[in-house]
């Protein structure tokens, strides 16, 4: 039944009609199962429940970049690079962390090569170069904080941060994970976690002050 | 508060709000943040961000994610497949069956390795035959082939080179017009030029027998600049003598080369370091000065005169078109590119011509290509002597000195210091100590001839004569012992 399931996902349209509603009878049993259930079946060769971790999870993966880049245009890019890379990786899984502070883990790595490549263009961007560099920005927030929603300025302060105080803080407070889980994802120690946090949540406070004055 | 660090402070209050730190530091912060007002305020800032970023909008769904996502994975996997001519799964056994091949051929190659350089040395052999053939022989040139050394040079020294000796046809290069060249092309020569053989030439010039050498590779290279340019100066004056007897278009002091692409010359100027102070050098005098040079307005000049040599070089391409079709008077002038500048097309008899010329200087001037010496090996104790190149100056002279196989030697001194300009007259010609070596026994002999010439007893001219004099007789000496 499975890979009558399989099937379907991988003939698309031309998929008899009768084996689709036998494998999607299957699949609303499998959409209630654990990650660890579905990536077993994966290992074992059933590729298409493949399809229920993705609705599971591409939901916080596509908010974690969209928190990152704050640019809706390359969100599904990039979340859709995390979920190739995942499935790829996948029969290599080994259950030693959970499923979504790995799959954390490759849209972390997917960001940082995108943040790379972007560092590199900015190099030769004049635009960009004005447009990002720091010192504007606080000029521009500083100046006129009012002309802007408080979401978007947190955005745009978020944006200011470089990328290594950047992560934990999304991490943190927008998607919420754990200490250990950050750490695990950021591959580094808890401390560094702490101290990272720490210091981003203080740069942000400076970048948004007239923001804070006001509301505070 | 005094016992922490600020950012020690920082990190608790951010546990502190994270909800990270046990029940005793929980209340030490709350104790902390009621003494102080400055804590208070940054634990208000870090809730009010917290409870910010925690009420966040999640980005809206996206409807097809899955649709797309399934579509480029299929993609990938089929091009993954394509990739492979049989199945994934055979891909440990055809990778053996591989590396066995592999041994396998390079067992045969090992063993046949005599036949293969055989083969291998056949086919170099082979390729070597067809490089004499056909390009040392010059059959892709066939305007050149079958030309012996004579004819070689009679080319090079006159301008005139057999195209077709069936048709009697013949090319004639003419540079002897002073601001200008002419390509002549006909059946037969315009003015006959005296048949010169290599051995006349030597009986002319009487070179040594390394210059030999040098002239019989540079023969058969057609290259008349590399042969002057291997003779001593009293040689090129001979050289010069016999070719302007023979009528030939060529002069001994230099000829044109053809210009190096201006943009090309510009990118080398500005890697140099742009140094402003310049030495002007005449014959009998040296300018030490400092000169502004704007490379800008050079260069957009060089581009124009460019420009203008393109123009010259397509009307010249129009010419010995149209005339080829005869439909052209036997004299024929074109529009020229330049006020200053003459296109002129003409006839005589068999032949037609084709003249560029300049009532100014400053056009289609190519580079004048500098004296280069071939590198003439020296007999016995003179070893190791090469070109050295030196530099002194004080308050009121300086000397240059180039040693090498003509030497000179120049003190200048200094005119009027007061002149923004500073400006150097020829003081005095004389022999390095160094080159004592070279004019041997002829050293003290120079010496007292400069001190006659400070004494004013005698002047700089006479002194140069007897310089080449000495030099004469050394080379004969020298000859003698050879």
């Amino acid at each position: 039944m499975i890979e009558q399931g399989h099937k379907s996902l991988r003939d698309g349209k031309s998929s008899h009609m009768a084996s689709q509603s036998v494998a999607d009878v299957v699949d609303v049993a499998l959409d209630e199962k654990s990650d660890e259930l579905l990536i077993t079946l994966f290992q074992n060769g059933n590729q298409h429940v493949f399809r229920f971790l993705v609705e599971r999870y591409h939901g916080r993966i596509r908010n974690l970049i969209y928190s990152i880049f704050h640019e809706q245009e390359i969100i599904d890019d990039i979340a859709q690079e995390v979920f190739i890379k995942a499935y790829e990786a996948l029969p290599r899984f080994r259950f030693e962390s959970s499923f979504y502070t790995w799959l954390y883990r490759i849209a972390v790595n997917k960001s940082r090569d995108e943040l790379r490549k972007r560092k590199v263009r900015k190099m030769f961007s004049l635009q960009t170069m004005l447009n990002s560099s720091d010192k504007e920005f606080h000029a521009k927030i500083t100046v006129h904080p009012e002309d802007k929603e408080a979401q978007e300025l947190v955005a745009a302060g978020l944006q200011s941060l470089p990328e290594k105080f950047r992560l934990p803080i999304v991490l943190k407070d927008i998607d919420g994970l754990s200490y250990e889980e950050i750490a695990d994802v950021m591959q580094c120690e808890i401390g560094t976690v702490k101290s990272r946090l720490s210091r981003a949540r203080a740069m942000l406070r400076k970048s948004l002050k007239p923001l804070l004055k006001d509301n505070i | 508060m005094k016992q922490l660090l600020n950012h020690e402070v920082s990190e608790l209050l951010s546990l502190y709000v994270d909800g990270e730190l046990d029940a005793e530091k929980v209340k030490f912060v709350e104790q902390l943040a009621a003494q102080n007002s400055e804590v208070a305020n940054e634990l208000n800032e870090l809730r009010f961000l917290k409870r910010l970023l925690t009420s966040k909008q999640p980005v809206p769904e996206k409807l097809g994610f899955w649709t797309r996502l399934s579509v480029e994975l299929d993609k990938r996997s089929r091009e993954q497949d394509n990739l492979l001519p049989f199945p994934k799964k055979l891909i440990p056994l055809m990778s053996a069956l591989g590396a066995v091949a592999m041994v396998v051929v390079a067992i045969v190659l090992y063993q046949n390795r005599s036949s293969l350089f055989q083969y291998a040395g056949k086919q170099s052999e082979r390729v070597q035959q067809a490089y004499e053939n056909n390009i040392l022989k010059a059959s892709l040139m066939p305007w050149f082939s079958n030309l012996d050394k004579n004819q070689v040079l009679q080319f090079a020294l006159f301008g005139t080179l057999p195209l077709d000796a069936k048709a009697e046809t013949a090319l004639r290069v003419d540079e002897s017009a002073e601001k200008g060249y002419r390509i002549d092309v006909g059946r037969k020569q315009a003015k006959a030029n005296p048949r010169v053989t290599v051995a006349d030439l030597y009986k002319q010039i009487n070179p040594t027998q390394a210059q030999l050498l040098v002239i019989d590779s540079l023969l058969n290279r057609v290259m008349l600049a590399g042969i002057t340019a291997s003779l001593e100066p009293h040689q090129r004056d001979r050289l010069e003598r016999f070719l302007q007897t023979g009528n030939a278009p060529y002069k001994v002091a230099a000829s044109n080369a053809l210009p190096e692409k201006a943009e090309r010359i510009f990118r080398e100027i500005h890697r140099m370091p742009q140094v402003k102070t310049f030495i002007l050098v005449s014959p009998d005098s040296a300018a030490y000065s400092h000169i502004d040079v704007d490379l800008e307005t050079i260069r957009i000049r060089v581009r124009q005169v460019e420009f203008q040599r393109h123009d010259i070089e397509a009307q010249m391409d129009v010419l010995m078109r149209r005339f080829a079709d005869r439909e052209m008077s036997p004299v024929h002038q074109l529009p020229a590119p330049r006020e200053n500048m003459r296109v002129e097309a003409h006839r005589e008899g068999d032949f037609f011509s084709i003249r560029v010329e300049s009532s100014s200087d400053e056009t289609l001037s190519a580079p004048r290509m500098m004296w280069v010496k071939p590198r003439i090996r020296i007999s016995g104790s003179e070893k190791g002597r090469g070109f050295n190149y030196r530099f002194y100056q004080d308050d009121s002279t300086f000397r240059v000195e180039m040693q090498g196989d003509s030497i000179t030697i120049v003190k200048m001194g200094k005119m009027n210091p007061l002149h923004t300009m500073e400006h150097y007259t020829l003081d005095s010609i004389f022999r390095d100590p160094n080159m004592r070596m070279r004019v041997g026994i002829h050293a003290m002999r120079l010496d007292s001839l400069m001190d006659a010439v400070r004494r004013g007893e005698t002047d700089i001219n006479t002194v140069r004569k007897q310089i080449r004099k000495m030099e004469i007789e050394e080379r004969t000496r020298r000859k003698k012992i050879e």
